[in-house]
């Protein structure tokens, strides 16, 4: 079975919630913009530890970045019932 | 063979390659206009997301990216937190504007507002804002190349020689094959950027330091407030967090953006491309590498244009060899050109359907439209040529006031998508209100609180428009204007 059959297995068989989808979408968004701005960038605002050779401050918008990235893959698999994007 | 011919011969091979391939897509997306402008509404998900990414890698990315670490420190994570967030915005607005787009024939944001709104006026001052927009952007990829070429070359080819040159050939393809065009060259040149890119980021603190980590320890250790907030230049939290909001909300309102959600095979093809659409942040990781290590080898005598640091340090610093600055001017110019293309494209579109269309033009045929795009690419381009020969240091302020001008179409964009009791003239008038605050307090009282000025127009802008709102509807006139 390719990749592709699974997702749609997926989603015919156990499709989310349509409120709880745009729930989560709406916070992973929020959280990921808070990140990164005030207030949320001023909790790493500092040089230690260092991760990787980089200042910790830069690692936390790499580190970001991909959170953001993660979420919205989750959300394009799980699709939401009676989702009409297509 | 000097070291400048060698820079010039490899470059002049890559424009060779980039025309083959923009000329060669010709035809692909059908010959209507339908097919120039939105590629047939065909185009996948791998094309779509070099298109997207094009506009990510202007040349102000490739040279301003560094130049802002380099100047500011680490404000400049601003550049990856707006790049990242931009996606919010597609992920939202996008299917429902490409789904809208393909029911109702819409090929441009004035095509939209104008039908939404039921008011042909208002499509035209969006058109128009678009345009004036979209020309100073245009001018800098222009006035990008040239300074590019000429730094390369050690002037062997000057400014305004490098300039023609590279928007010769963007006009070109653009010219003969539409999006299309666009597609097939920005898969090459979103190749070469990126592997420029990267190759120069580890490279220079490799030969420099010894690699990145030692480079950020010596950083550490010799200005480490380049490292936190507020950086270098003491810019303080709420303009940082201002300017990431106006740019990452704001960047989707461009109309080269909006004209590229219609162009999508599907809604779903969009929000696939959005999903991937933080990780062109990681393409820009190195370039923040090139800008910090200027910010150690520059130290005692600062350069006089931060944005030439890469420059710099490619070719006076690290000393790397002529086919090596050859590549990297061609990777950069590459940034010029692709995004030059986009926006050229996008321009002479909006000119012509959302200003000429309405007005002058209003009763002629459909192949009389596609050749006044196309010559359109053409004058528009020749103007921003012109324009990049006057001064184009100033227009880096031209361009951040079309920022703050774009983001006031928002609410209005907004209410044609999700708010359908919107009247137009509230719209209207929250738009006005807002460019006008934002043009106030960039050229004339300063910002309060040393926010960026597009917040406060937006402000503005959501204040008149609720307030138009609730006087109309108390005086039961909404339903009726409409």
């Amino acid at each position: 079975m390719t990749i592709h059959n699974k997702i749609r297995f997926g989603e015919l068989d156990n499709p989310m919630n349509k409120t709880l989808y745009s729930l989560l979408v709406v916070g992973h968004f929020t959280l990921c913009t808070l990140a990164m701005i005030w207030p949320g960038a001023l909790i790493a605002n500092r040089v230690e530890p260092t991760m990787l050779g980089l200042p910790f401050l830069f690692a936390w918008y790499i580190l970001w970045m991909l959170v953001l990235f993660l979420g919205m893959w989750a959300a394009f698999v799980v699709r939401p019932a009676g989702g009409r994007d297509e | 063979m000097n070291d400048a011919m060698i820079v010039t011969a490899i470059t002049l091979a890559y424009l060779g390659i980039v025309l083959w391939v923009g000329l060669r897509a010709r035809g692909r997306g059908g010959s209507g206009l339908e097919g120039y402008v939105a590629g047939g509404r065909h185009v996948g998900v791998v094309i779509l997301f070099f298109i997207l990414g094009a506009e990510v890698f202007s040349a102000f990315a490739f040279l301003g990216t560094p130049g802002w670490a380099y100047q500011h420190g680490a404000p400049a994570f601003y550049i990856l937190a707006y790049l990242s967030l931009v996606p919010i915005t597609i992920w939202v607005l996008g299917p429902r504007v490409a789904a809208l787009g393909r029911e109702r024939g819409y090929l441009t944001q004035g095509d939209m507002l104008a039908d939404h709104y039921r008011s042909r006026p208002l499509g035209v001052l969006a058109g128009i804002i678009g345009v004036m927009a979209l020309v100073p952007y245009l001018t800098i990829q222009i006035a990008g190349a040239g300074l590019l070429f000429q730094a390369a070359t050690d002037g062997l080819v000057p400014f305004w020689l490098g300039a023609l040159l590279a928007f010769l050939v963007v006009a070109a393809y653009v010219f003969c094959s539409g999006l299309s065009g666009i597609g097939w060259t920005n898969l090459v040149q979103g190749i070469m950027m990126i592997a420029i890119a990267w190759f120069l980021g580890l490279a220079i603190p490799e030969h420099l330091f010894g690699g990145v980590g030692e480079m950020f320890a010596r950083l550490q250790i010799e200005a480490p407030e380049h490292l936190v907030l507020p950086g270098a230049t003491n810019m303080g939290w709420g303009y940082f967090s201002t300017a990431i909001l106006v740019s990452a909300f704001g960047g989707a309102m461009w109309p080269h953006m909006f004209m590229k959600f219609y162009s999508a095979d599907s809604g779903r093809t969009l929000r696939r491309v959005s999903v991937f659409y933080p990780l062109y942040a990681y393409l820009l990781v190195p370039l923040l590498f090139i800008g910090f290590a200027g910010a150690l080898v520059f130290a005692e005598m600062p350069l006089k244009r931060p944005d030439t640091v890469l420059l710099k340090l490619v070719m006076e610093v690290a000393a790397f060899p002529p086919w090596v600055v050859g590549l990297m001017l061609s990777g950069a110019l590459a940034a010029a050109m692709s995004t030059g293309a986009n926006l050229a494209h996008t321009a002479a579109v909006v000119l012509v359907r959302d200003v000429l269309g309405t007005t002058l033009m209003r009763d002629v045929g459909e192949r009389a439209t596609v050749a006044a795009t196309r010559w359109s690419v053409l004058a528009l381009s020749l103007i921003a040529y012109g324009l990049a020969l006057f001064n184009p240091a100033s227009l880096v302020m031209i361009l951040l006031t079309a920022y703050g001008l774009i983001v006031q179409l928002l609410p209005m964009v907004l209410g044609a998508l999700f708010f359908p009791l919107l009247n137009r003239r509230s719209a209207m008038a929250g738009a006005i209100a807002g460019s006008l605050s934002f043009l106030l307090l960039e050229f004339g009282f300063g910002s309060p609180l040393g926010w960026h000025a597009g917040v406060w127009g937006m402000l503005a802008n959501l204040a008149v428009l609720g307030l138009c709102q609730a006087l109309l509807r108390e005086r039961g006139a909404a339903r009726v204007l409409d």
